[in-house]
């Protein structure tokens, strides 16, 4: 098996909250992301998805106290490493895009600038050649006109548009990694899956691992090697995707599957019954136990710890599978 | 942007016409008689009948803002009840020294005030960042017309280091062309006076720009650190980029917006200090000249300085706007380049 490109191993974040509390939003979390791999991180709103991908490029808000644990890249530890180690990956090995395409690019500048600033970041090429080298970008992320939209400002072009510039802009150095957290969800419906299309073919291309980020499971259904289902910080199950979406074996990556909406059917979208509860109160055991309906007395009584199945990692006491021990 | 510019410039028209309104009204309106003023304290009824005649006091009220308006669209504004000469000429003699001032003052206070709201917002939290909010706080309680006086007893009184008033020392003379001492200097070839000029400015700029430094370092701040968290600044760091590179090119230039706003709204600000601060350096310009006719109740000449100075109100937020339209591309396309 090939070395994993990033090894993220046992990392916790704590966060300062108000009135100086000290919240562990991210707690002790492993994955590896082999070469090439489409790998998603799925979970609902504040499970902590973004303080993830933010850490492993080290892009944290002020309020984040520290990292424990390590994330490997290249041979070096990204959580505990300096300003000088960490400018010349970001942008050039790892490169990330954001979830809102409206607010990702500066007013004040032409796409062109901020495309040949991305490069000129890290001296790969200049004058003609960068210029090409941004047009042949910019058509590959499916501008019909790329020269017309290296003229242009962020408030001329759409939202997809936009997003499409930012995809540019980070493969535009070649990186090894993109992060795209929920690089769709602030598009329109149509426009979600062209852009989804884009990251996907061009990773193929590039043969880029991807950590592709969203709360959405029916994102990844087509284009995910390997799933990691998120819940309150920690994961819940993590393995390979087609094994995940047929037969999940944790009770709330099944409820994430069942409120996926059916686009063909048009049924309705369920969510999970329920609310995530707040950061400062989980209860003991499992942090899901609460919403979960196959919930057993066994569940809040202690710390649920993974449990290894032939293809996956569980955090349950009594996974759904068949195969697994009851 | 020509278009976008005239009709700014045409905005001038309406507030003029309100604010000469209310003006006229609140002048005339006041307790007291103008033409009292305008003959000896012996004189006798006929006398001031004869005057108030002479001046057109007689006339109806909107018979006299009509032909008021009129002259107005014909740059006559009458005649000074105490000089008894042309309002317009007054005026026009006293505008460059209250433009010099006031530039001067707005340039010393950016100078001073950008700089530190920066450093305070790059080191947000720090003990620089405090020392410059205390600066800021100093800077927006402090009355300006103390401070004034009090910079008089301390560099001029005490010390003797500058002077106390006055736009040239006694005797000095300047052939003046543009009427801004520091130019005309220079363009008469004088610059052994250049030195004796600034010194004059020193101390009534500096009185000035300080009642503008705590407002416009505490904005800027604001600016830089509401500008550091956007989302295209995490765009950048993103990038690779160095943080010498995000700050000269994306958050300074995307700070200048809200800054220029600010300094826009200090035009308010600069408008009502110069006035104070003319009077106690005894500064030759609009300010003292709207302070000694006010206090002897000259109509015309009260009313010509209001106008001029909404006039130059409006024309400087004309020169804002055009400063918006050079940076903000959005701006650009929202008012059809
Ligand atoms: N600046 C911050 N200070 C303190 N807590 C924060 C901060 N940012 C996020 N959090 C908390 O960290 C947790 C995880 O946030 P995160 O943004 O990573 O969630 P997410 O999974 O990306 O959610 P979403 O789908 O809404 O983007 C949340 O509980 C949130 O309240
Ligand atoms: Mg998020």
């Amino acid at each position: 098996m090939a070395e994993p490109i990033l090894s993220i191993d046992r990392l916790s974040i704590h966060v300062r909250a108000g009135g100086g509390v000290r919240l562990k939003i991210v707690d002790d979390i492993s994955f590896d992301i082999l070469p090439g791999q489409f790998f998603a991180l799925i979970g609902e709103s504040g499970s902590g998805k973004s303080m993830i991908a933010r850490a492993i490029m080290r892009l944290m808000p002020d309020e984040v106290l520290d990292l424990r644990g390590e994330i490997r890249f290249g041979g070096h530890d990204l959580a505990h490493a300096g300003e000088e180690l960490l400018r010349p990956l970001r942008g050039s090995e790892i490169s990330m895009i954001f979830q809102e395409p409206m607010s990702s690019l500066d007013p004040l500048m032409t796409i062109e600038r901020q495309l040949s600033e991305a490069v000129e970041a890290h001296g790969k090429r200049k004058g003609a050649a960068m210029r090409a080298h941004i047009i042949d970008l910019l058509t590959r992320v499916r501008f019909r006109n790329p020269e017309q939209i290296m003229r242009s400002y962020p408030h001329e072009l759409s939202g997809g548009m936009r997003q499409r510039v930012m995809i540019a802009s980070a493969l535009i150095n070649e990186p090894k990694l993109l992060i795209a957290d929920e690089p769709t969800t602030a598009l329109d419906v149509t426009i979600q899956a062209q852009v989804l299309d884009i990251i996907a073919s061009l990773a193929r291309d590039y043969g880029l691992a991807v950590l592709f980020i969203s709360h959405d499971l029916s994102l990844v259904y087509e284009n995910a090697d390997e799933i990691a289902v998120l819940y309150g910080g920690m994961l819940m199950e993590r393995g390979p995707a087609r094994a995940i979406i047929e037969a999940p074996a944790h009770p709330y990556t099944s409820a994430l599957l069942a409120c996926v909406p059916r686009r063909r059917t048009g049924a309705r979208q369920e969510g999970i019954e329920g609310a995530v509860p707040s950061v400062s109160d989980w209860p003991p055991g499992c942090r899901f136990a609460a919403r979960c309906a196959w919930r057993q007395p066994q569940c809040t009584q202690h710390e649920i710890a993974f449990l290894d199945l032939p293809d996956r990692r569980v955090r349950c006491v009594a996974p759904l599978r068949e195969s697994a021990p009851a | 942007m020509v278009r976008a510019i005239a009709w700014r410039v045409a905005g001038v028209v309406p507030v003029l016409f309100l604010v000469t309104l209310v003006l006229f009204l609140l002048l005339r309106l006041a307790p007291g008689d103008a033409a009292d003023l305008l003959v000896p304290d012996d004189a006798s009824e006929a006398e001031i009948l004869r005057i108030r005649e002479r001046w057109g006091l007689d006339r109806p009220l909107l018979e006299q803002y009509f032909s008021f308006l009129l002259n107005l669209l014909k740059l006559d504004l009458g005649r000074s009840y105490r000089y008894g000469a042309d309002v317009f000429e007054l005026i026009a003699s006293r505008v460059p020294a209250t433009i010099e001032l006031a530039t001067l003052a707005l340039l010393a206070a950016s100078l001073i005030a950008i700089p530190l709201g920066i450093l305070a917002a790059l080191r947000k939290g720090t003990a620089v960042d405090g020392a410059v909010s205390v600066f800021a706080i100093a800077g927006v309680s402090t009355p300006t017309f103390w401070l004034g006086i009090l910079l008089v007893l301390l560099f001029s009184a005490e010390l003797h280091l500058l002077p106390s008033g006055g736009r040239l020392p006694y005797g000095v003379q300047l052939p003046e062309r543009t009427g801004l001492h520091l130019v005309d200097a220079m363009l008469a070839g004088r610059f052994d006076l250049l030195g004796l000029i600034a010194s004059q400015l020193i101390l009534p700029v500096m009185t000035l720009a300080f009642s503008m430094v705590g407002i416009i370092s505490r904005i800027t701040r604001g600016a830089i650190i509401d500008v550091a968290q956007e989302e295209f600044i995490t765009t950048s760091v993103a990038k690779g980029l160095t943080r010498g590179a995000i700050i000269r090119h994306h958050l300074l230039p995307n700070a200048t917006v809200p800054i220029t706003t600010i300094l826009g709204l200090e035009l308010g600000v600069l408008i009502s200090g110069s006035i104070i601060v003319e009077v106690v350096f005894s500064w030759p310009g609009l300010g003292t000249l709207l302070y000694q006719s006010i206090s002897v109740r000259d109509i015309p000449l009260v009313t010509g300085i209001v106008v001029t100075y909404t006039t130059l109100f409006i024309l400087i937020n004309v020169v804002i706007d055009v400063i918006y339209f050079i940076i903000d591309p959005r701006i650009r396309a929202s008012q059809g380049a």
